[in-house]
């Protein structure tokens, strides 16, 4: 499993971006087909942090301690390790939410996805719409700018501030 | 005992700040560390002792308070020294042997490398620092040996400066050589036992270092008449070694390594060569060594550079020092009196803060003239005097406003709590309590701290009176002899490495040349601690403090590990503090021994006062929970669990677990009492009206096993 | 000399534990083989590294044993077919050189294997779960060895959810039950492992094992990471339950004052092998093999003076021993002293012993 996420990563986003606008945006939508991008490579990351997690927490001596009380390998996944790794694992999956705003706003701006055939306004088009007229209007760039950075901002606090409460001082993980 | 003291921790105080209020950790304690002694620390958990070690480290947590106190090492106060001092004390000076292995080696530096880089560093450092103390003090004898009247002090001092270069690069040529003999013996030993065990897979690497050694052994003084013989055995081995490897049969080799071992252990036993004193023949008389045997040599040597140098040396040099201590007694005079004449401005009840640090000010100026600059053994009080007053005045002061604050803070707090309460639900935080700084202490601390300054010149000049000139010179001229040899020793990279290799072997690690590249997390953690162990004796320190190092090992590792720092600490005269809880150690180490509890001293002794006349109930209460070989019984444990020491006790702070406590205990502090010059307890049962309490069954009967043993053996 | 005709609780046969394949094997357990009697106290001892935690957790069934079998109360649980394994191998070797009379003895022996591994695998597998959950272990580390995200309550619980108990009210009053045991409040029952102190956490640890009704403990080094006045605590809890609830203990430690207080009878391992085994007092007075001497002069013992003088004897064992012609074995020197050692060395031993 681990060989297999290993080569997955190694494939670059816009890549996979761009041949499912390709092949799917005439069939299912150019919204829906970049759902589908975003899908089949989000989890990579996820599954080599959590991979990482359980390793960790797998040599731990209490662990060994249920497993002499009897545990089956099923109770030891779910009421010792996962609790133990939630912290990191939940942390992780929010602070992926400002990266795919930005792969977005990426691939709207260079034109590779184009959201407006679906209905949706997009910040990245909107910046690029701007880009010609920075010199007359720059309020056009300003605005959509403004939005995506504190968009940005805000979910990274987030993040942080959950990393922080999962922190080992307020349940005592590890001293 | 008029033995040096190294380290003199007086009153000292120190408390955290937490969330929860202000943690009282060491509450006035003070203990004296003697040159080439070690005191152990004795306690639980949470006692105390490690913020202590950290204090004199100055490796104290950021939210740690030094409440007062002063830790005296030579001429400096480690409470008040600066970060950037303190970056040559440490690991030169004093090291510290942690307790957690895991956390003190670099994980990405091979375990060689980081011995070896501090030996470089420190080196390089040393060499440094040498050569000015050196010339500083050659200054210092010179302008006083001219202004008490001695001729010609310069030319004096070039000759010794000259031959004293000589005779450290021939002091460091013998110790070499003899070093690599000693270990080319110790090789051969291994190897024929290797040999004899036909265990010969690694042979062949333990063979050329062998030959390399052995090499470097031959020298004038060690390995020379049989010189030829040995180079001719090392041919022949490196001959034999290349087709033993193929066949696996190493007995012709063993017999050249047999003759070989046998010329080593020869060398090693010849007398040592007094390299002093040749180095002066050959400076000023002949320029290569007289072929005789090495004592009637020394003698020669000796009798020269006596006769001809050393004694008209001494006594123009004894004429300086003396100048230098009477000019300095005059500036002790004058200084005491000027003190006197500054002391009412202190004494006053309403002190005035300008006129305090005028005072202070003039006095500095006053004390700094007392430095005699020919001393050995540094005076420490006069050297912190500046930084004590400082630091007095400011703390006085500096209360004011301090407290103000607080007081404001703290009925604000209440205010805040009482509204929350009278809501009906109590809030479940707490008020933390006022933390106020003693204005009536920080005012005695100023007024004590010139007095003690005045009591101290006098002691020092009452001293000065009958004061043997001679051994003071004596003392310098030695002291001269090391800074030069330090100043010349210098350490290149391979003989680092050798010095590294040898270390590691002496610490218990064995294939030490295939370990010295590997990573620390290919150690195990006995393993790793003592590389720790290893790192920390490459400075050569003055003070060595352990921390616990042999709590996480098994009871053989932790023989080897006090072995080894018991050897260290007679060849190289360390002065070791060692923490732990565990007695066992504390009977093989200790020569002293501090017993804390809840931040305070209970008990001080000597080893044999404390093992064979415990007077605390907290040290008989320790003693009992310790099973030896002989304990049927079930084991006395100490109930309950050590005190908050956020709200310390009022009394004894022992009392709650004291089976044998008394009213009193839970009312005053007992204060020290002294049951003999070197024995001291701090307990209410020694004051003269206390109840007769006899020691639990336990301790009195092991004491009779014990003195029976020892009164079998003697 | 005590008769023991107490019934043997735990058998250990000829256990070797390997890690690792070909050249780089590491015999961190290598043919083990010791009784421990219903009720007693039995001593494992020896330096970090020498495979007595190994040991302990092989019988356990933490690790799969490569070779040797363990007994409890008369049925095996851990089987390792490592010794039927090479065996085989060396007579398939054998058979292509031999007579076809020594070819069909070869077979009827291969046959037989062939059934021993078979059984010994199901042995293995099958063992039954309420036999094996009848050894309950204690740990070393009090602070890795309790999940810091339970509360005491859950920890202590745990097992006896695993074996399937529902009742909310039974599990409740069985922790109080414990936690009163052990020397705890119940009030600790609902805080986390974080607010206690060594010892305190030490006797969490006891209380899960104890709650499971166990016939024998393996006590993995218990006292090794706490303050010597708290050990004392521990010490004798650990003697009151061993007397209250008549269990059996194998007490792994390398603190040898400790085990000789507490231990009936005493095993000395030295890098896999077990060097010595006798009673406790036996041990102590007449320590025969050279590692056990050494170890010995190794304690450090409350009294500076015999510590001041005292010189440690060192063990170096390509020096103390001639192995080149002889494998040593383990032979029994007095009744119940058991030491190993060569043929010559073991004449000497008699000697010694009949001289002191």
């Amino acid at each position: 499993m681990e060989r297999i996420t290993d080569i997955l990563i190694s494939i670059p986003f816009i890549v996979v971006a761009t041949l499912f606008q390709m092949h799917l945006a005439d069939k299912v939508g150019s919204f829906v087909s970049l759902l589908f991008a975003f899908i089949t490579t989000g989890w990579i990351g996820i599954a080599s942090r959590v991979r990482t997690q359980f390793y960790r927490f797998k040599g731990q001596e209490y662990i060994l301690a249920a497993r002499t009380l009897g545990a089956s390998d099923g109770r030891l996944i779910f009421r010792h390790i996962l609790p133990n790794s939630l912290g990191t694992i939940i942390t992780g999956t929010v602070l992926i939410i400002p990266g795919v705003i930005f792969s977005e706003a990426n691939l709207s701006f260079l034109g590779i996805v184009n959201l407006e055939t679906s209905g949706i306004t997009s910040v990245g088009t909107l910046l690029s719409g701007g880009q010609s007229y920075l010199s007359k209007f720059p309020h056009m760039i300003f605005f959509p700018a403004l939005f995506i950075s504190l968009l940005e901002i805000s979910f990274n606090l987030f993040g942080n501030g959950l990393r922080d409460a999962f922190n080992p001082s307020l349940r005592g993980a590890d001293e | 005992m008029a033995e040096e003291k190294k380290l003199e921790v007086k009153d000292l105080r120190i408390s955290f700040t937490t969330a929860n209020g202000k943690v009282q950790a060491v509450r006035d304690i003070s203990f004296d560390l003697y040159k080439g002694e070690t005191l152990a620390i004795v306690g639980e958990s949470g006692s105390g002792k490690s913020v202590t070690s950290r204090a004199i480290m100055g490796i104290l947590a950021g939210n740690a308070i030094k409440e007062g106190g002063k830790i005296l090492y030579g001429d400096k106060d480690l409470m008040k020294t600066s970060e950037d001092e303190f970056h040559r004390i440490r690991g030169d000076k004093i090291a510290m042997v942690f307790q957690d292995p895991l956390s003190s080696l670099n994980p990405i530096m091979r375990v060689g490398q980081q011995l070896t880089e501090a030996m470089l560093l420190k080196n390089k450092t040393s060499r440094r620092e040498s050569k000015v103390a050196m010339n500083r003090l050659f200054k210092a004898l010179d302008e006083n040996m001219t202004a008490a009247g001695v001729a010609d002090a310069k030319t004096d001092l070039e000759k010794f400066k000259k031959f004293g270069i000589r005779h450290s690069k021939l002091e460091s040529e013998y110790t070499a050589a003899l070093d690599y003999a000693k270990q080319a013996q110790a090789e051969a030993e291994s190897v024929i036992i290797h040999i004899e065990n036909k265990a010969v897979d690694k042979l062949s690497q333990d063979i050329t270092d062998f030959c390399q050694a052995a090499k470097k052994s031959v020298s004038h003084f060690v390995v020379r008449d049989r010189a030829a013989e040995l180079e001719a055995l090392l041919g022949d081995i490196k001959s034999k070694t290349a087709e033993a490897k193929k066949s696996k049969d190493y007995s012709a080799v063993l017999e050249d390594f047999k003759k070989a071992k046998s010329i080593l252990d020869e060398a090693v036993s010849f007398d040592a060569p007094n390299t002093f004193t040749l180095g002066y023949y050959l400076t000023f008389d002949e320029d290569k060594i007289p072929d005789m045997p090495v004592a009637e040599l020394n003698e020669l040597t000796h009798d020269k550079t006596e006769n001809e140098f050393m004694n008209p040396f001494m006594r123009r040099a004894e004429k300086g020092v003396r100048y230098s201590s009477e000019k300095t007694d005059a500036a002790r005079r004058e200084a005491i009196s000027i003190l006197k004449a500054e002391l009412p401005v202190f004494e006053k009840a309403e002190p005035d803060r300008k006129e305090c640090e005028a005072a202070a000010k003039k006095m500095k100026a006053a004390v700094i003239k007392c430095l005699d600059p020919l001393e050995v053994i540094k005076d420490s009080e006069t050297h912190t005097f500046e930084s004590s007053i400082d630091y007095a005045v400011d703390l006085y002061f500096g209360g004011f406003k301090k407290n103000a604050k607080e007081e404001k803070r703290f009925t604000k707090a209440t205010e805040k709590h009482e509204k929350a309460s009278r809501g009906g639900k109590t809030p479940d935080w707490e008020v933390i309590p006022a933390s106020y700084i003693n204005l009536e202490a920080a005012h005695q601390d100023m007024v004590d701290t010139v007095k003690d300054m005045i009591a101290h010149f006098e002691a020092q000049i009452e001293a000065n009176k009958n004061a043997d000139f001679a051994q003071r010179t004596l003392d310098i001229v030695d002291n001269l002899k090391e800074q030069e040899q330090n100043s010349v020793y210098r350490i290149t990279k391979s003989v680092a490495r050798e010095k590294a290799i040898k270390l590691m072997e002496s610490v218990g690690i064995d294939e030490p040349r295939r370990r010295f590249r590997q990573y620390p997390f290919e150690f195990s953690g006995g393993m790793r601690q003592r590389i720790v162990i290893a790192i920390a004796l490459t400075a050569n320190p003055d003070i060595l403090i352990c921390d616990e190092p042999t709590t996480a090992l098994d009871v053989t590792i932790q023989a080897q590990i006090l072995e080894l720092i018991n050897n260290l600490k007679r060849e190289r005269d360390l002065s070791v503090i060692f923490i732990t809880h565990d007695l066992g150690v504390v009977a093989n180490m200790a020569d002293r021994i501090a017993v804390m509890y809840a931040g305070k001293i209970v008990e001080y002794g000597t080893a044999a006062d404390i093992f064979y006349d415990p007077a605390h109930p907290y040290t008989w209460a320790l003693l009992s929970s310790v099973p030896d070989l002989d304990t049927k019984e079930k084991l006395q444990s100490i109930p309950g669990t050590p005190p908050n020491m956020i709200y310390p006790p009022k009394g004894d702070a022992f009392a709650d677990r004291n089976v044998n406590a008394l009213v009193i205990d839970f009312e005053m502090q007992p204060p020290m009492f002294k049951i003999s010059d070197t024995h001291y307890a701090a307990t209410w049962l020694l004051h003269p009206d206390a109840p007769k309490i006899e020691r639990p069954k336990i301790i009195t009967e092991r004491i009779e096993r014990m003195q029976k043993k020892r009164g079998e053996t003697k | 000399m005590s008769e023991d005709n107490r019934e043997v609780l735990l058998k250990v046969e000829h256990l070797s534990m390997y890690f690792g394949k070909g050249n780089f094997v590491k015999k961190a357990v290598n043919d083990v083989s010791f009784d421990i009697k219903k009720g007693e106290v039995f001593g494992l001892v020896g330096e970090s590294g020498c495979g007595k935690t190994t040991t302990g957790r092989t019988i356990i069934r933490l690790y799969d044993a490569t070779s040797g079998s363990v007994y409890f109360k008369g049925q095996r649980i851990v089987a390792g077919i490592g010794s039927y394994v090479s065996e085989l191998k060396a007579l398939r070797a054998e058979r292509k050189t031999a007579d076809p009379a020594r070819q069909a003895k070869i077979d009827e022996r291969v046959t037989e294997l062939r059934a021993e591994i078979a059984k010994a695998k199901h042995d293995h597998k099958h063992a039954k779960k309420d036999l094996v959950t009848k050894i309950q272990m204690i740990y070393q580390d009090p602070i890795s060895s309790l999940d810091p995200r339970m509360t005491v309550k859950e920890i202590i619980a745990e097992g006896l959810k695993i074996q399937g108990v529902r009742d909310k009210k039974l599990i409740e009053q069985k922790v109080f039950e414990m936690l009163e045991t052990v020397g705890l409040v119940a009030e600790h029952a609902t805080r986390y492992p974080h607010e206690f102190s060594g010892g305190q956490r030490q006797r969490i640890g006891i209380a899960r094992a104890i709650i499971m009704n166990p016939e024998m403990i393996i006590a993995d080094e218990p006292i090794s990471a706490l303050d010597v006045s708290i050990r004392a605590q521990v010490i004798n809890l650990l003697n009151d339950l061993c007397k209250k609830m008549g269990l059996t203990i194998l007490f792994i430690a390398h603190d040898l004052s400790v085990v000789k207080y507490f231990s009936d009878r005493i095993g000395v391992m030295y890098y896999g092998n077990m060097v010595e085994l006798a009673d406790s007092d036996e041990l102590f007075r007449h320590p025969l093999h050279p590692y056990t001497r050494s170890l010995l002069s190794a304690i450090p013992l409350p009294d500076p003076e015999t510590e001041k003088n005292r010189t440690r004897i060192r063990y170096n064992p390509l020096t103390d021993h001639e192995y080149t012609t002889e494998e040593p074995e383990f032979r029994e020197v007095l009744p119940g002293h058991f030491v190993r050692c060569t043929e010559k060395e073991f004449e000497q031993y008699k000697k010694q012993v009949a001289e002191s």
